[in-house]
Order: structure tokens, then sequence, then C-alpha cells
């Protein structure tokens, strides 16, 4: 019986070069020393492992399981144990690494344990697609997309038509052939399953007439059988292997663009997943190899392996005789289709059905690239009858409206039109740069569409928001109005003489209260006087900051004048904060901690404006004269720091230890000491970090501007004490830690001891570590910040005033902050 | 080993843009050799002079614009060009019609444009329109052909020559060795019947003129075996003489005064055949798709007819040619051809978006 | 003289009528587009960054409708100024480096153990992309972030990155090959040497 084909357009018929590697059977790959398995083999989300460094792993066991609908499990193809998880060299055109599995086999090649069905007849069909993604198997034929998704039925699609393709139209490659001529039963096992599953009314086996042998052994097997199959001859022609093209040839129907062949009815798998199929449902075994083509004039012995997946390229190079000065591009795929290889320890993965180990001769560089001549020979090979002249036009252009509208997205990347473009254009490449600009293009507004929808539902919500506010405002002003007319109306009436106690007294008195419930029930711990103190003292603050607003905005010779003022202000917060001793004498409680932990806040946030207004200083360095003022007051500042700094570093245990009840002072001290001597570490690292950063800083002024230089060189001499200091504050610190023995930081002992000291201690070293992570991070900041000030600007604007001004403010609050501890130790000492 | 990394595909047929060109002007030779043979050495004269003359043409551009000289010659586009117009003047035009010619088609033509790909009009149908414009006289002065009695027509190559190159002072009297052409003739008839018109006059021969039934045969031959090497596809030429055949039937008008020719006379003169398998099939200038080139062939078959018999020069090639070039991209927008997996094909512009 | 006064009248006459129907024509097929602005906003990037120094992209669309310069927007670049002159049918200018330079596409990520939990990068980002709370740990939405790095400077700790959009092997493409050919006489001296 003859099945009636239909034709395409278009196609070519490069030279065969199948010879090379159709004359000997399949060989078996020896074994690699290590595998490689990319978590991605095939279409759709990559794997999720499943197993760790050093795990031991056996022959099929899954390694690695699918993540989500379109994505598929990866087994073990060999025993032994897992060396690491690692991005490696992967089979792929970018040449970039991904994350794989890496096994190192033992030899022994020993098999977990397989889950065989003896007859899939009985088996449901859900449950055989079950199997065959839990198999992983992917279409072998190049594409990779998971079989499991192709087969899964949908109800709304009847599939009346499996398609085999065992066509392999693209030169070189012949593991299909060998395949079919080999193992002819077990694909038509295989068949006879997938027709289980998706129960066809036709099966269409295409295989292109060069393969006679293949053809006769597939009819033999299916006459052994009596079945129905067809395996319909083709006439060799590239591409008739695309899916596409072979529904053509075989059904003369067409894929609507954008739709799927299982729309018409069809499903379409390779004869090598048909041979996958059947070895994972008759034997059980996962997939593990596959046969893969090793061909090219570069080899001695070019030819079809039976190959682990996993195995390194060059291993099976160096297995088929490989002339490595020879080889002048690796290709994976057909010479069509195909991409070229960077790095040959690459892994052989599911879909790579053929290598070709090219010589100069063989696969010339490809020729310079001349004017397109419209000559037309692309259209006439186009196998989906597009204009490849047209699109290559628009695709320089970057015409993408046009693009789409040439249809440039059913193109198969076939290659035809550049085997036959005389004047060598890299049409394909034009086309695949240009589909990628596309879809990049369209993602991208497809985001600030999205972007937008977001930023402006924000907008209304804020919107929302300020009219709830304002609506609520109104609301209280009416309310009040309404209020004050009766009171009004009521005085009137009494006759009395009342105070106007119109609205705004009220809300503010409100206020007022309000606030002043919530400072008691800030500083519970705090005295009248120091509220006082500490109300004076935001008053000046406030002064201060108004000032220094003005003085951003206002002329240079006004604003000499505010800084004057500015400075007595600052001078009388300083005054006013060594007041605040009280607060100090009284016995630590958690609110004193706070005020421990605000101090070294704020110790960190001096020292990020010491930074930021060193920074700012080096900017307007050059223009402004107040620089010289500014800078011996920022050294000023850096020394008053510095001190703090270490007086803070060395004082901060005596307090806790007045904690701890005589049995265990030792210890307390023992867990303060480790906390401190982490804390100096800490510091000392920062300021090493900033020591390099000034030194680099240094070395790239020295480059730029020898005026900076001089300033720079100062920083990293600074820079240089302040490691030195804490150098040896640590090391203080550290000798009596280490000298008795075990010093344990673990909270939990002293609860075993006494609960509620231990409790304390725990939140006090959480409260520590906090503080220090923020230390931390603000040091960070400031070097970062010191580091984009670095490169030099050449404006002095005024929001750079504004900063120096705002940082010495900052500066001025941290130093009393911690004049206020510093004067509070003797006291409590 | 260092590997070479390109994209796919890694195998490329034997077609070079230069072996295509080569073909085309290899293809020439019969028409070329039969032009000789009716007209003397005139055409060879010409053939060899346009050619320097392009070549050098060609090079002294692309150094102007700083191009490898010798991969661009390479593809022997310039030479074609060259052999094209000269195949189209009259074989004993003066050296300097020829020279103005293909250095027009070269620089202006072709190169000023961008070079080859990039010119959108046939470079010698602009060479030779320029002349025929600026030069009708010398234009039109076709040699005799052979064997025409009382007609001396041009006798040997040193006389040819002579003639081209005026060197030795003895320039031969124009009228002395030309006649006019055939469609000529036939455009000028005013009161004769056709059969007393082939009486009359002995340019005629046949169903057309003298000699010019064998170059169009020989042109002919030489297009076919360019179709027969896939050179070309049909669409073109086959059009073009279908609606001029067309044409010709439609419009024939009689064996009687007001008579237009017969289909033949039309398929047969002239530059019918030049036209139709080496001029209009110029990939660079014509419509892309198959069914665009149906219609820009259809067209120039049109446009021929109507000049060759109500416009004001003999024949018109040329100028459907050029009227053509100037349709080919709207032609092409109309006429994608339907791609796989769509209904319909796409017609007109984007829209833009 | 007869002829001339008739020719006027006709040539009068003519001009009337056809301005009529181009009148006509004019209110009666008027296209009805979205107003000027929203075009102009469907151009913009939508990154929201406000480096044109306006509060986000509709602002700034709303600003060149009203005469603005076009060329303020650094995250389109010259993309998106070619975008607007042919809408506006302008001349098309360079970029103001007054409002920052085009950069490559990046976004922005916390260092999540620095974060102190201030959420005041959540009240910079124009495009609700940071999530968190009060003294929580805050993280980026990398979906949704625009890269308009509007949320670096308020951070007290100065925890987030601005990491430029990297290259996987899933987003890397063949890029177009270089053209074969320069086309005109200008570029002389750019021509490949085969």
């Amino acid at each position: 019986m003859t099945q009636k084909i239909w034709d395409i357009p278009g196609g070519v018929h490069p030279p065969q070069r199948k010879k090379l590697s159709d004359h000997q059977a399949i060989r078996k790959a020896p074994l690699p020393k290590r595998l490689i398995l990319p978590l991605q083999q095939h279409i759709g989300a990559p794997a999720m492992p499943l197993v760790n460094p050093g795990d031991k792993v056996l022959k099929g066991q899954k390694i690695a399981d699918a993540d989500g609908f379109v994505s598929l499990p990866l087994h073990a193809p060999s025993s032994g144990t897992v060396v690491e998880i690692t991005a490696h060299a992967i089979p792929h055109p970018s040449g970039m690494a991904e994350p794989c599995i890496v096994i190192e086999t033992d030899g022994d090649d020993r098999w977990c344990a397989l889950d065989a069905v003896e007859n899939f007849r009985s088996i449901e069909s859900e449950d055989l697609v079950n199997r065959i993604r839990d198999a992983g198997i992917a279409g072998l034929g190049g594409a990779g997309f998971p079989s499991a998704v192709k087969l899964r039925a949908r109800p709304e699609q009847e599939i009346n038509t499996l398609i085999i393709n065992g066509t392999e139209c693209e030169p070189y490659i012949t593991a299909d052939d060998l395949l079919m001529q080999e193992h002819s039963e077990k694909i038509i096992t295989g068949i006879e399953i997938l027709c289980k599953i998706v129960t066809p009314s036709e099966v269409l086996i295409g295989v292109e007439d060069n393969k006679p042998q293949a053809i006769q052994q597939l009819q033999q097997a299916i006459k052994s059988r009596s079945l129905n199959f067809d395996v319909v001859p083709l006439p060799t022609k590239y591409p008739s292997g695309g899916e596409k093209q072979l529904i053509q040839i075989l059904t003369g129907k067409e894929v609507p663009s954008g739709e799927l062949p299982a729309d018409l009815g069809i499903v379409c798998q390779n004869v090598g997943t048909v041979k996958a199929i059947h070895d994972a449902i008759i034997t059980g075994k996962p997939l593990i190899s596959r046969i893969t083509t090793l061909t090219g004039e570069a080899l001695a012995e070019p030819g079809n392996v039976d190959v682990l997946i996993g195995t390194p390229i060059d291993d099976l190079l160096t297995f088929a005789g490989a002339e490595p000065n020879k080889i002048q591009r690796l290709i994976i795929g057909g010479p069509m289709m195909g991409y070229t290889l960077h790095d040959i320890a690459s892994p052989i993965v599911k879909t790579v059905n053929c290598v070709i180990a090219s010589t100069a001769e063989e696969l010339p560089s490809p020729a310079p690239a001349q004017a397109c001549i419209r000559c037309g020979a692309c259209s006439e090979v186009c196998p989906v009858n597009l204009l490849p002249q047209q699109l290559y036009w628009h695709s320089r252009a970057k015409d993408y409206s046009q693009l789409k509208h040439h249809n440039l997205f059913d193109c198969i990347e076939c290659g035809a039109c550049f085997y036959s473009c005389p004047s060598h254009i890299p049409l394909v490449q034009y086309y695949r740069a240009s589909k990628a600009d596309i879809r990049a293009h369209e993602a991208m507004q497809q985001k600030a569409e999205y972007s937008k929808i977001r930023f402006e539902a924000r907008e209304a919500r804020l919107q929302q928001i300020e009219d709830e506010k304002a609506a609520k405002r109104k609301a209280n002003a009416e309310r009040a109005a309404k209020l004050k007319a009766s009171k009004e109306s009521a005085a009137l009436k009494n006759d009395s003489e009342a105070p106007p106690n119109d609205a705004k007294t009220e809300i503010d008195a409100a206020v007022a209260r309000s606030r002043k419930i919530k400072d008691v029930s800030e500083d519970q711990a705090l005295s009248t006087e120091e509220k006082a103190l500490k109300i004076q003292r935001s008053m000046v603050n406030a002064q201060l900051k108004k000032l220094q607003r003005q003085c951003a905005n206002c002329p240079a010779d006004e604003q000499e004048k505010l800084e004057r003022d500015i400075e007595r202000l600052n001078q009388q917060l300083l005054k006013l904060s060594p007041d605040n001793s009280p607060s100090a004498a009284t016995p630590i409680t958690p609110a004193t901690l706070k005020i421990d932990k605000e101090n070294n806040i704020k110790h960190a946030m001096a020292k990020a404006a010491v930074k930021k207004t060193r920074r700012a200083l080096a900017k307007i360095d050059s223009e402004s004269n107040e620089a010289v003022s500014l800078r011996s007051e920022l050294e000023s500042q850096e020394t008053k720091l510095k001190q703090l700094e270490i007086t803070l570093a060395v004082g901060h245990a005596p307090p806790t230890t007045k904690q701890g009840t005589a049995a265990d002072e030792d210890k307390t001290l023992i867990t303060k000491l480790g906390g401190e001597e982490k804390k100096l570490k800490i510091a000392a690292a920062i300021a090493n970090a900033a020591l390099r950063k000034a030194e680099r800083a240094y070395a790239d002024a020295a480059e730029n501007q020898t005026a900076e230089t001089d300033l720079r060189a100062a920083e990293v001499e600074k820079c240089k004490q302040i490691v030195t200091e804490a150098n040896k504050n640590l090391a203080n610190i550290s000798a009596p830690a280490d000298a008795p023995t075990a010093p344990s930081s673990n909270a939990s002992n002293k609860v075993e001891q006494e609960p509620e000291q231990g409790k304390f201690q725990e939140k006090n070293s959480s409260d520590e570590l906090k503080k220090l992570k923020i230390l931390h991070a603000m040091a960070n900041a400031a070097v970062k910040k010191a580091q984009r000030a670095a490169e030099p600007t050449t404006q002095g604007d005024p929001g750079q005033q504004r900063s120096i001004v705002e940082a010495r403010k900052k500066l001025d609050a941290a130093t009393k902050a911690l004049n206020d501890f510093t004067a509070d130790k003797p006291v409590e000492g | 080993m260092s590997l070479l990394n390109v994209s796919s595909p890694h195998s490329h047929g034997p077609g070079s843009t230069a072996r295509l060109m080569k073909l085309v002007i290899l293809a020439t030779v019969p028409g070329a050799i039969t032009l000789c043979l009716f007209f003397g050495w005139g055409t060879l004269i010409n053939l060899i002079w346009a050619g320097l003359v392009a070549i050098t043409c060609e090079a002294l551009v692309l150094k102007l614009r700083n191009r490898p000289v010798a991969f661009y010659l390479g593809d022997y586009s310039a030479l074609l060009s060259a052999v094209l117009l000269a195949l189209a003047i009259p074989p004993l035009a003066p050296w300097w019609i020829t020279l103005i010619g293909v250095s027009f088609a070269i620089i202006i033509g072709k190169q000023l444009y961008g070079g080859m790909g990039y010119n959108p009009f046939n470079p010698a149908m602009l060479g030779y329109v320029l002349l025929l414009i600026s030069f009708p006289a010398q234009m039109t002065a076709w040699a005799a052909p052979t064997g025409i009695d009382g007609v001396s027509g041009v006798q040997g190559f040193a006389q040819a020559f002579n003639s081209i190159f005026p060197i030795f002072g003895n320039v031969l009297e124009i009228d002395a060795y030309t006649l006019a052409t055939p469609l000529d003739v036939m455009r000028e008839n005013k009161g004769l019947t056709i059969d007393e018109l082939w009486a009359s006059n002995p340019i005629f021969w046949g169903v057309g003129g003298r000699g010019w039934i064998w170059v169009n045969l020989a042109f002919l031959a030489g297009g076919l075996f360019l179709l027969y090497r896939r050179v070309f596809t049909w669409h073109t030429p086959v059009a073009m003489l279908g609606s001029l055949t067309l044409m010709s039937i439609i419009f024939y008008g009689g064996d009687g005064s007001t008579g237009n020719g017969s289909t033949a006379f039309h398929l047969l003169s002239g530059a019918t055949m030049l036209g139709a398998f080496f001029i209009a099939t110029d990939p660079v200038t014509s419509a892309v798709s198959n069914r665009g080139r149906l219609i820009y062939g259809a067209g120039i078959g049109m446009i021929i007819y109507i000049i060759r018999c109500w416009g004001g020069y003999p024949d018109g090639v040329a100028f459907a040619v050029l009227l053509m070039n100037m349709a080919a991209p709207t032609i092409d927008y109309y006429t994608q051809p339907r791609t796989y997996g769509h209904k319909k094909p796409k017609k007109g512009l984007a829209k833009q978006d | 003289m007869e002829i001339l006064l008739f020719a006027i009248c006709v040539m009068l006459g003519l001009s009337l009528i056809f301005g009529a129907i181009l009148g006509f024509a004019s209110i009666r097929f008027k296209v009805e587009g979205d107003p000027l602005s929203d075009r102009i906003n469907e151009l913009l990037p939508q990154t929201q960054c406000g480096q044109c120094g306006y509060a986000g992209c509709r602002p700034y669309s709303e600003a060149i409708a009203a005469g603005d310069m076009i060329n303020k927007c650094p995250p389109g670049g010259e993309a998106t100024i070619a975008a607007l002159a042919d809408l506006l049918d302008v001349e098309p200018m360079p970029l103001d480096s007054e409002h920052g330079e085009e950069k490559t596409r990046t976004l922005a990520v916390i260092r999540e153990p620095e974060c102190i939990g201030c959420t005041k990068c959540i009240q910079a980002c124009p495009v609700d992309a940071i999530l968190g709370a009060a003294k929580q740990m805050h993280t980026v939405i990398a979906s949704e972030c625009t890269g308009c790095e509007l949320c670096v400077e308020p951070c007290p700790v100065d925890c987030i990155d601005m990491i430029p959009i990297q290259t996987t092997s899933k987003s890397w493409s063949w890029q177009l090959p270089t053209a074969p050919e320069n086309l005109i006489i200008s570029d002389a001296g750019r021509g490949e040497v085969a």
C-alpha cells in the first residue's frame, strides 16, 4: 500500500555526507570518569536537584526532579558519587555555563531498582504518560520538548494521526538511521505504547528514501506483527524532517501559525524518542543514554555511539580518534541547523544527536558577505514561503512591524536561504537576532505597560489616602467649628468671660497631650529634669535645622552670618548635653540599654557623617574659601570621634559587669569581653576597609590631581592611625579575654544558673548583635558614599553645602550622645 | 584548539554572485555573435570598449569610497552592465556614446546609490535612456544588416573600428551604412499595408526584420540556457512576453496601413528578447516574489507595446523597464506569498504600532 | 483682459470649492486619536525614575505635550528620543546630559542581612516593587523593578545595589551581523577589507 504524499515548497539538497558514519554498527562509548548533567536539557523549567555533593547515587536513580508542568526529571547515568553541583559549560550556542550535577563514576555501573512493566496494554494511559515523564524523556530529535507534555491528551483535541519522524534530513547525521536498522522491533513496540496512549486512527512513519535499509527493517517488524502502520518513504530533501514540514508532506495539512500539531489532531514523535519510551515502559530504564553520531573528517573513526548522557564531548572525540589540530569547528547537530561548541568539556545532553568535528576544507569558514542582489534564490528554497530577502532588509533596518508583517516568526531557521544565497549573507543570524530583539522589545513594552499601571495605581492610592485625610481634617474642623459655635452660643447665654476656645488651640492641646503621653511612655526611665533638657535640646535642634535650611538657600555673604548662628547653636547643644548626666546615674534598665544602643547608632551615624563631610569637603575644596575652616573643624571632629570610639569600646564592659552577682561575675565579664572583642574586631575590619578605600582613592587622586593628593594622603594617614589604634584596643581587650579558660559567650549557660539574668543577657547580646549589624551597615554606607564622592565633581552647589552642615549637625548630636555616655561611666564605675 | 563559532548553517551551496554574473555574461554570447554577423564588428568593439570603461569607472569609485577594489570588481556586476549596454547601443555608435553611457550607468546609476544591490534602477537601462534622450541621432542610426542589395553595410573590422574611433580621419558618412530599424519603419508607416511595406523595404524579412529575427532568437536561446541553469525564475520573462503577445493580439489592427504589426513581429523585433531575459530579469531592480515578478514582467510587456505603437520612440524596452523598476517596491508590498500556516497572504504595509 | 479676469474667477471658484470640500472632510472624517500626552506616555519607558525632573512618566509626557524638550529621559535613551521625535515630528536631539546618561538596565537588589527595616525605600518606590514592613527585612520584587534608582538614596544604611541585568544562556541571543557593505561615500574609511 502506498501512502499519498505531498510536496513542500522550496528545500535544498546539500551534500549528504552520511557515508562517513553509516557503515559501522552502533558502538558503546566507554564509561567516562566524570558525568556532567545540566539541570536543563529540555525546553521548560530546569530540574530541581534532589542530591547533595557527597551523595552516592546508583545508575538510573533520580537526581533531580521536574519543576513544573513543562519540565523533566534527571537521572544518574551511572553509579558513583555526586561531586558538586556547579556551573559548567553546556552545549549551547552562547557557550555559557549553567548549573550541572557532576558525578564521579565508580566504574561499577550498578543499577537501582527498576520498575519494568510486564504488559503495557494492561496499564492506564495516564499512568503510561506519567512513567514517560518520570523517565525524563524529551524529544531526542533536537528540540528537547518534554514528550509527556505532547502526549498528555487535552480533552478538546482528538488525536487521529500519529506521525513518527525518522526522516533525518540533515546531512551527516545517521543516528536515527542506525537506530531504525538495529532497534526496529523496539521502535515498533514504542509506537504501540504511543498508540495505547493517544489512540490514533492512523500511524505514519516518515523516512527519507536515502535510508532503504531502515525502511526495510521497519516494514519487516511491522509485517511480523501484522500491524497497520505505514512506513512512508519520502523524497530526500532538506528540510523535510521539520515537524511542520513532515506533517505537510504526510498529510497535506499545515499547522496554523501559532498553533500546535495537536490542534490538527496530529502528534509527532522522533524515532529516538519512541525507542526511549519503549525502554522506559518495558524495561523501566529512564533516559540516561542516547545514540549520537560522531562524524566529520577530523575523526579517524567516525560512527554512531550509544553514549551516556553527561559524557564530556572531549572523551568522545578521543574515543573516535579525533585529531585536535585538524578540527576547525565542532558542530552540535547537523551542518544546517546545528550550533558550534565553545568548550569541548561540555557534556552530551539529551538533545545532542550529532557531533561534527569538521576540518577547514570540509566546511570552510563563511565567505565575506556581499550585498543582497535580491535574486530570490532564498525565497525559492524557503520551505515556509517567506520572502527572506525582504526580511533581511527589514532586519537591517530593525523595522519590527514590517518584520512581523512578513511573518518572521514563522521562520523555522532551517538555513536553506543561507545555503542558497549567492552573496553569502548570514540570513539566519539576522532572523535570530531580529526575533530576539522583537521579543525583548515586546517584553520591555509589556513591562513598561505594567509599570505604568502600577505607578498609576500607586498614585491613585496615595491620592485616596490624601483625600481621606483631608476629608477627616475637614470633618474635624467642621465639628470643632460647631462645637465652638455651640460654646459661643453657650457663652453668650451664660454671659460668662470664658476665653475664646477656638478649634486650633483645641487641636494643639490634643497634639501636645498626645505627645506628652508618648514622651512619657517612651522615656519612662528619664527624670523630669532630663525631659526638660531633651525638649530644650530638640528645640535648639529644630532651630538649627531651620537655620541650616536657610543657609542653604541664601546668598554667600549672608551665609556666613547664618553659619555663625549655627555655630552658636551647636555650642549651645554641646553645653546642654553634659547636663544629661543624672540619667546615667540610675542603675541599668532596659531603657538605658536602649540609650546605649541609640548611642551606638549615633556613633555609627556620626562616622558616616564625618565621611560625608569629608567627601563634600573634597568636592568644594577648590572653590570655597570656607574649606580651610571646615577642614580644621572636620579634623577636630574626627579626633573627637576617634576618642569616643576608643572610650566607648574600652569602657563598655564595666557597667554590665555590675549586673552580675558575685558568683558569675567572671563569666559575665568573659561574655562581655568576648562581645567587646568581636565589636572591636569588626571596628578594626571596618577601619581596615576604610584604609584600603582611602588608599585606593589616594592612588586614583594621585593620577588625577596633585592638589587633591595631599588631602588624600592625609586621609590615608589618618585611617592608618585609626587602624593601629583599633588594633591596639583589640589587643588590649583580647589579652584579658584570652586569659580565662574556655571563654563562653553562650547565653544559655547563664539561663541555667540565673534565669532572669540569663534572659536579660540574651536580650542584651541579641541587641548587641543588632547594633553591630547596624554599625557595620552604616560603616559600609559611609565607605560607599565616600567612594562615590571620590569621583571629582566640579560644582559646589548649595545642596552640597547643606549636606556638609547637616553632617556636622549629626556629628555634633552623636558626639554629645557619646559624651553623655562616657561622662556617666565614672559615676557608675 | 581554537574553535570557530558562527551561526548556523555551516554548509553553503556552490552559488555565488560572481558565478551568476558570469553565467549571464556567457549567455549573451550567442546574441552578441549574431549581432556581429548581421551588423558587423561594431558590436564586438563596443563590448570591449564598454567593458574597459565600466571596470575603470567601478574601480575609480570604489577607490573613492575606500572599498576593497578587487573584492567588489570580482562580482562581475559592472562588466555585466557594460555588456548589456553595449549590446543595446547601435553597433557603430561613436566611442564617446559608449563612454558617456557606461560611465553614467556605473557611476551614477549604480555606485552613487551604494553599489551593487542598492540601485533602484537598472544601470544599463539608465545609461541607455540617457543616451537616447541626449543623442537621438546617434542612437537611432543602426547599421544596415548584411544581405540587402544596394546597401553596402559595414564591410570589415577596420571600417567598423574607424567609425567608432575615428582616429584616421575618414569618418564614414552615417547615411551610407545605416538604415531605419524595422520597428522605426513600422511606426512611421502611414499609408502602406503590411504587405506593401514588406515589399517596399528590404529591411523586412520573414515575419520581422532582416537579421533582427536571428538576433532575438539567439538571445532567446541564451535566456533559455539561464532558465535551465536556474539563474532566474521563468516568471518575469514569461509574463513580459505573454503580455506583449496579448497586447499585440488585442491591438493587431489587421494587415492594413493602420495595423501595429503581428505578434511574431513584436516578439522578434528590437530588444524584445534581450529585454525579456537579460534586462527585465535583473534581480536587484525587479520585484522579489514570484507573483510580483509576474506583475512586473507583464507591466514591462505592456509598456513596451504602448511605447512602440503609440509612443515617440521606436523601441520601449528601456523606458518600460525603468518605469516598472519604480513600481517594484509597491508591487513587493502587495504580492507577499502565503506563508505556511497562514490562511491568506499578507498585503500592503505593516501597521505602525 | 477678459481672459485674465475669467481665469482669476475660475481659480477663485475652484479654490473656494476645494477649500469647502477639504474643510468639510477635516471635520467629517476627523480621526479621534488618543490625546497627545497619552501617545507620548506610551513611548516613555515607564521607569518612573523622575530623572527628567517630573514625578514620573505621565507628568513628563504631559510636559512634552505642553512643549517641553524631548531629550530628558535617560532610561529611554536615543531610542525613546527618536520615537518621540517621530511622533511629534521634530528633529531628534541628543540626550540632555543634565538629566543623566543612558546606562544599561539595572535592577535594585537589597543586601538583605544589612537591611534595618526602615521602609524608606518602600515609600520611595514609584511602582510598589519593594516588599517589607517596619523593622522587618525588605526585598525587591525583581520582576516589578524598573531600575529607577529612587530607592538607593533614601536608604540610611546604603544596602541597595543597582545590579546590571545579566545575560544568561536563556536571555542570550545572536547579535545582528555587521552589515556586509556600507552604503554611502561618507562611510569612507569604514569599508570592510575582504
